[in-house]
């Protein structure tokens, strides 16, 4: 049963009481708020997500709740709360949706030591993956969204999450994160796709969230990492994509890492695993067509494709 | 540089190094930091991993290796190359 | 009073591990919240391990276990190579330091360790070789940084101790002690006697670290436990006692020598907590002879019964399924308790008021920042 088969006056009871319990991948969140903004959204944007068959167990407890006493109508906040810790500073409370995307990203990525997880989109097409790291203001997001706008699946907009195991990437869909100027430029680029509510003034500027293709959102394939693109967008650039070495890719994606640091040498053997079965680019765009071009090039095989271009 | 100062590995720590098309990934296991290193930074390394030696002595055994450069550039490499390893603590200073 | 206490999962989980066997998904999700609030995740994934009954956990919450085990690992690898860096910076500087708490657990392999994540080193050395241990850390990295003229005056001039020194690369925290309770303390143990009866541990072939002596090392837990002000990991320290206790209580004359060396190193009070609560709250078998001593060294009176109420409230999980009636009364009470044992009042009030005046000003600036 997905999210949006329940009623709305059902799912609003939910979200007051028992929660709403939530699957993305692997993971079960139970999702508690009073607020309607937070209700409203996520019942826009994660209205295809299963609902887990057993409420007995979640793996993590998140509400959004209105702080006591009289802050709830001057200058109203809303507190992330984790299973009855508060771990974060109060936001205005029209920040209250943004808070609840940017509190589950923190529980995945300070508790799931199981696997190593570093900061960086996925995408996927034809089982091959492809990370990009994410440096601010490198574009990964609005190239992800774009992305996955045009046929490439989803893993995470966030979080590459690698099984040390079996050095596979496991998909924690969730709605892509679109900030400032990218999210007219998805408007327009991707008429068709669903975008929650604008909310302004955030740390991060404005931000609006693009919904998952209902697909995405319930595939629970692992995908074999095939590639590591360092994207940059650079205004009227040309579209280039050049082989970055491997050895420095390494300490990229250990610095944009959550968790390899207090893996110790797991951490490192995952890595080190990863940057053996990926090859390494940098990737400068203006032109989201282009762009996409590119990655679908790489995927169809195109060896020797960046010394071509 | 002053004589009294010889450079070690840490004998605490365990070097791990893989090769790259760029140069070599270092993990030092306890301080678990990972480090691009270059092809002469390693060998430095591979030297010192035998005994702490101070600066001339270490030129004497490098230069063997680099026979085709001056003995100023080497030192100026060696120096740049003790500096860079000495302050991410891949080496250390002893003094003697 | 039986649904409170069955709701206490993780506490009848370290009670009377077999429980498991009867799990539902519900009780496992109970189990894993508390767990997790309590920071003892991979400690009872070892406990549940000891005692034959990892098959019985289901697999999605045996990776949250797995998920810890793995913090933890790395955690105590980096910290006997910390412990060795240490060792290293003071090698010509003075005698090897004795390590204590949670890394001397760690690095003398006692159960104590197991599961457990431990954030600091704290190192005990005579208090004569305290600005020389302080100059040769520096010298490696470690220092005090910014620490405001008040903060700075608490630690040297009240508290006696340097404040904690983080090491400039790597973030690592070193607290170094020459005694283990405030000097400005109604108790005051010895550190001399405590330095002189450490023992040596073998980490490696090569290494080796000084740690506290069995009873002392069990003292020292007790005297920081029942001095604490806060008890967020109440219960999960109350357990590391419990395996000390457990551990050494295997050496013959163990429980005999810790009560006469309680009374040689002033620590009989915390000692008689200990006993107590580790019994009432964990089942820990406490000799009854030792007891009957510890009664009589420490009689019962009805401050007992203050602590018993606080006490019984604290040393649980922070989960708020385990909170009770009066648990928020239990933790102001010791909070306040804690500063009267350190300290005395005339230092006492100026202190929480200068720190409540602080905290305020925190609250102010994070209100204009919104």
């Amino acid at each position: 049963m997905n999210l949006s088969d329940l009623s709305p006056t059902e799912q609003q009871h939910r979200f007051s009481s028992r929660g709403v319990f939530l699957k993305t991948g692997p993971l079960i969140f139970c999702i508690r708020s009073p607020i309607p903004q937070v209700m409203d959204s996520t019942a826009t944007l994660y209205g295809a997500y299963e609902l887990a068959e057993n409420e007995d167990f979640a793996d993590f407890y998140v509400m959004l709740k209105y702080p006591a006493g009289l802050r709830k109508w001057y200058h109203p906040q809303v507190l992330f709360d984790f299973d009855g810790r508060i771990p974060f500073k109060p936001l205005p409370a029209s920040q209250a949706f943004p808070m609840l995307e940017w509190g589950m990203n923190w529980c995945i990525a300070n508790h799931c030591h199981q696997w190593l997880i570093i900061h960086a989109a996925v995408v996927e097409k034809d089982g091959q993956g492809v990370i990009l790291p994410a440096p601010p203001g490198s574009g990964k997001s609005t190239l992800c969204a774009a992305l996955v706008g045009r046929g490439w699946r989803l893993l995470s907009d966030e979080l590459a999450v690698i099984d040390p195991a079996s050095g596979k990437l496991i998909p924690v869909p969730r709605p892509v994160g679109l900030k400032n100027a990218s999210i007219d430029i998805i408007r327009q680029f991707l008429p068709a796709a669903t975008l929650g509510p604008k909310c302004k003034d955030t740390r991060k500027g404005t931000v609006a969230h693009m919904a998952v293709s209902a697909k995405d959102c319930v595939n629970p394939q692992w995908v074999q990492p095939r590639w590591i693109v360092y994207p940059k967008y650079e205004a009227g650039s040309e579209t280039l994509l050049e082989p970055h070495g491997k050895g420095d890719s390494l300490v990229q994606l250990a610095s944009n890492s959550f968790n390899s640091q207090v893996l110790g040498s797991q951490g490192y053997e995952t890595l080190a695993r990863l940057t053996a079965a990926t090859d390494a680019f940098d990737f400068r765009y203006s032109k989201l067509e282009e762009a996409i071009h590119i990655f679908d090039r790489l995927c169809a095989g195109g060896k020797g494709l960046a010394r071509a271009e | 540089m002053p004589e009294c100062i010889r450079w070690a590995l840490d004998s605490a720590s365990e070097y791990h190094f893989r090769e790259w098309d760029d140069g070599f990934t270092l993990f030092l296991e306890g301080e678990n930091s990972v480090s691009l290193i270059s092809p002469f930074a390693v060998t430095l390394l591979d030297i010192l991993a035998h005994e702490p030696l101070g600066f001339a002595e270490l030129l004497d055994r490098v230069s063997v290796d680099y026979p085709d450069e001056s003995v100023d550039a080497l030192g100026q490499l060696i120096e740049d190359a003790l500096a860079g390893l000495s302050q991410r603590g891949i080496l250390i200073r002893r003094r003697s | 009073m039986p649904n409170e206490t069955s709701k206490q999962v993780l506490l009848n989980v370290l009670r009377h591990p077999q429980q498991v066997q009867t799990f539902g998904l519900k009780e496992w999700d109970l189990l894993l919240r508390q767990a997790r609030r309590a920071d003892m995740l991979a400690t009872v994934h070892q406990w549940l391990t000891r005692a034959g009954l990892a098959g019985y956990i289901p697999d999605k919450v045996e990776k949250h276990f797995t998920a810890h085990a793995n913090l933890v690992h790395a955690n105590q690898t980096a910290i006997k190579w910390e412990v060795a860096q240490i060792y290293a910076a003071l090698a010509e500087v003075c005698d090897p330091p004795v390590v204590l708490k949670g890394a001397a657990y760690v690095l003398a392999g006692i159960s104590a360790a197991e599961g457990r994540i431990f954030n600091d080193i704290d190192i005990l050395v005579p208090k004569q070789d305290i600005n020389k241990v302080e100059q040769a850390l520096f010298l490696a990295g470690w220092s005090a940084g910014h620490l405001d003229a008040y903060d700075q005056k608490y630690y040297r001039t009240w508290m006696h101790e340097l404040p904690p020194l983080q090491h400039m690369r790597r973030g690592t925290v070193v607290d170094v002690h020459h005694t283990i309770l405030p000097e400005t303390g109604h108790l005051k143990p010895d550190a001399q006697k405590l330095l002189s009866a450490a023992v040596t541990a073998a980490v490696r072939d090569d290494f080796s670290v000084r740690v506290l002596a069995p009873v002392d090392m069990v003292l020292h837990s007790a005297a920081h436990l029942f001095h604490e002000g806060e008890f967020d990991h109440g219960l999960r320290d109350l357990f590391d006692l419990h395996r000390l206790l457990i551990h050494f209580s295997e050496e013959p004359d163990f429980w005999q020598t810790l009560v006469k060396r309680a009374e040689v190193l002033d620590l009989v009070p915390p000692l008689f907590y200990a006993a107590r609560y580790v019994q009432a709250i964990l089942q820990t078998p406490v000799p009854v002879p030792v007891l009957e001593s510890l009664n009589r060294l420490f009689p019962t009176t009805p401050i007992t019964r203050l602590m018993d109420f606080c006490y019984q409230r604290v040393l649980v999980s922070d989960h708020q399924s385990c909170r009770r009636r009066f648990t928020g009364l239990a933790e102001y009470l010791l909070f306040v308790r804690s500063h009267y044992l350190r300290m005395p009042l005339r230092l006492l009030l100026p202190h929480l008021i200068r720190k409540a005046f602080k905290r305020e000003a925190g609250k102010a600036v994070v209100d204009n920042e919104n």
